[in-house]
């Protein structure tokens, strides 16, 4: 357990990460409800397991990897899928998606799908890097990323993302 | 019109918002510390699979491994899911040594659409497996971890002959079984799926090079994970497993809110399934809900979110003679659920084991199918 958190480095964990962990999360939930918790939630973790991190990189990688896992398990959990009243204090709007944009496509695939395009699109990351930084196989990132691609061929060619 | 880069960017916490998170993460850092208890997965582990080898029908060790990695992954526990490891898992036990490290293919599970592969890795002195590193305790309590830097697992699908590999669309998911830092001898199954075309059998080899924790990712540097167990192991085998799957009847109709369904295909295994229909909305109805006010998405962005989540949603499960049910819906791993055209697929392998002979029927919205005695 490390030692008690600074103004400093609460401050830097913030700043360096949150806005990674609305735009993962969004990705993954289509919505951003659930970020603000999801952010905390990360955060927590941070300071419970105290990992010794070798680079900034390496802190990053664990950002992301703990907010897909953190992801995956809201999307599996039962209370998501009951109507629960969100206050609204702390909404982020969504981004709007505009009718035949490439973000309105993202959104059309599966959570998997839309977490491996922002980290490819968005993040630059590779496939093999995103391979790791989900566990999965780099085959099966390299297979979503294709069908992603087949299915948003013509709209990343005229964003000039393909 | 934005691009997906703008529109992402545009995704951002207000300083005020994160001037609160702050706080409240100095709050929580100066909070009493409670650490969470860890579950002993691999005390369960053990523990499973010393119960199963009191187990009068446990043939080999092989396959006392299977049933006590799938307790563990997946939380089986009932003498029935048990019966069908042991009924449909074949034996393989073909390993391969290198730098004082065995790999060991202890055996395999599946369809003619899905495989799960169980793998061990172990030194031959006996000693604990992971290097003993203060500075690697961080590992042990991160979920999946450890990846092998090369494995050839889904090449040894596709046919080297096949002129559109590409085709098979295979995906796979990797699962090491939970351990502990000085566990001499690690498990981890590969899930493989291919939903279009069936998995090829026969005779295959694989390669496994070196055990990785993920490290420094860098967009420069390749070779940005951490080995921990170095070596090249080699393995070849013969696959002949029991391959049958169960297809219920077809072109019933099914509702599930403003969601009307026409069955396509329904294909049941122990460790997968495959669902197809063909689907409407009752668009107005699902329109009738849109409040500009309290949204931020156009109507058509939100009536593509509504849809999605009644798909989430949809009832799907098993029930068995004693009026217990299993829910697979949130069950599926790798491809998941996809919409393409006017037809929904939910195809890939469980995260459980379904025995089949145990199941009285199958559920799907308002649909209750018999499964056939």
């Amino acid at each position: 357990m490390r030692p008690p958190l600074e103004r400093q480095e609460a401050e830097r964990l913030v700043e360096t990460y949150s806005d990674l962990v609305l735009r993962l999360s969004y990705s993954y939930l289509n919505q951003t409800q659930d970020a603000q918790d999801i952010c905390q939630t990360v955060f927590l973790k941070l300071l419970e397991r105290a990992p010794d991190f070798v680079s900034s990189d390496h802190e990053k990688a664990w950002i992301i990897r703990t907010t897909a896992n953190t992801c995956k398990d809201l999307l599996k959990s039962h209370w998501r899928r009951t109507t629960v009243a969100m206050e609204a204090a702390s909404h982020i709007p969504a981004p709007e998606l505009e009718e035949g944009s490439l973000s309105a496509a993202v959104n059309l695939l599966p959570p998997k799908y839309r977490a491996v395009i922002y980290l490819y699109y968005y993040e630059g990351y590779s496939s093999k890097e995103i391979a790791r930084l989900l566990g999965r196989n780099p085959a099966t990132v390299a297979t979503q990323l294709r069908r992603g691609r087949t299915q948003l061929k013509d709209l990343l060619e005229s964003e000039g993302s393909s | 019109m934005k691009t997906y880069r703008d529109q992402m960017h545009g995704l951002q916490f207000t300083p005020e918002q994160k001037a609160a998170m702050v706080d409240a993460l100095l709050a929580a850092s100066q909070a009493p510390h409670q650490r969470r208890p860890q579950p002993r997965k691999a005390l369960l582990f053990a523990a499973v699979a010393a119960a199963v080898i009191l187990c009068v029908a446990c043939a080999s060790g092989a396959l006392q491994a299977t049933v006590a990695a799938f307790s563990a992954l997946f939380g089986i526990s009932s003498p029935a899911q048990t019966q069908v490891i042991q009924d449909r898992a074949q034996v393989i036990q073909t390993s391969d040594t290198d730098n004082g490290v065995t790999v060991s293919m202890e055996s395999v599970m599946g369809d003619a659409h899905n495989a799960q592969i169980l793998f061990s890795i172990r030194r031959t002195d006996g000693q604990p497996l992971l290097p003993q590193r203060p500075d690697l305790s961080w590992l042990i309590n991160q979920d999946h971890a450890l990846l092998f830097e090369e494995d050839s697992t889904l090449n040894m699908f596709t046919p080297a002959e096949d002129d559109q590999p590409d085709r098979y669309l295979l995906s796979s998911a990797l699962h090491f079984v939970p351990f502990e830092a000085t566990d001499s001898v690690l498990y981890f199954l590969f899930s493989v799926s291919s939903p279009n075309y069936p998995l090829p059998s026969g005779g295959m080899s694989l390669t496994l090079r070196n055990l990785c924790s993920y490290g420094p990712v860098s967009g420069k540097d390749e070779k940005g994970s951490i080995p921990l167990v170095e070596g090249t192991w080699d393995l070849s085998f013969h696959l002949e497993y029991d391959t049958s799957t169960l297809s219920l009847p077809t072109g019933q109709t099914f509702h599930h809110g403003p969601l009307t369904g026409t069955v396509e295909e329904i294909r049941l295994s122990p460790i997968s399934i495959y669902l197809s229909f063909r689907y409407t909305f009752e668009e107005e109805t699902l329109a009738a809900g849109y409040d500009p006010g309290a949204t931020e998405l156009s109507k058509e962005a939100w009536l593509e979110e509504q849809k999605r989540e009644w798909f989430s949603n949809l009832p799907l499960y098993v029930t068995f003679p004693d009026g217990t049910t299993q829910d697979i819906q949130q069950d599926t791993v790798d491809l998941g659920g996809f919409s393409q055209g006017s037809v929904y697929t939910l195809s890939g392998a469980l995260q459980t084991v379904l025995p089949l002979d145990s199941i009285a029927s199958f559920h799907l919205g308002d649909l209750t199918i018999p499964l056939p005695d």
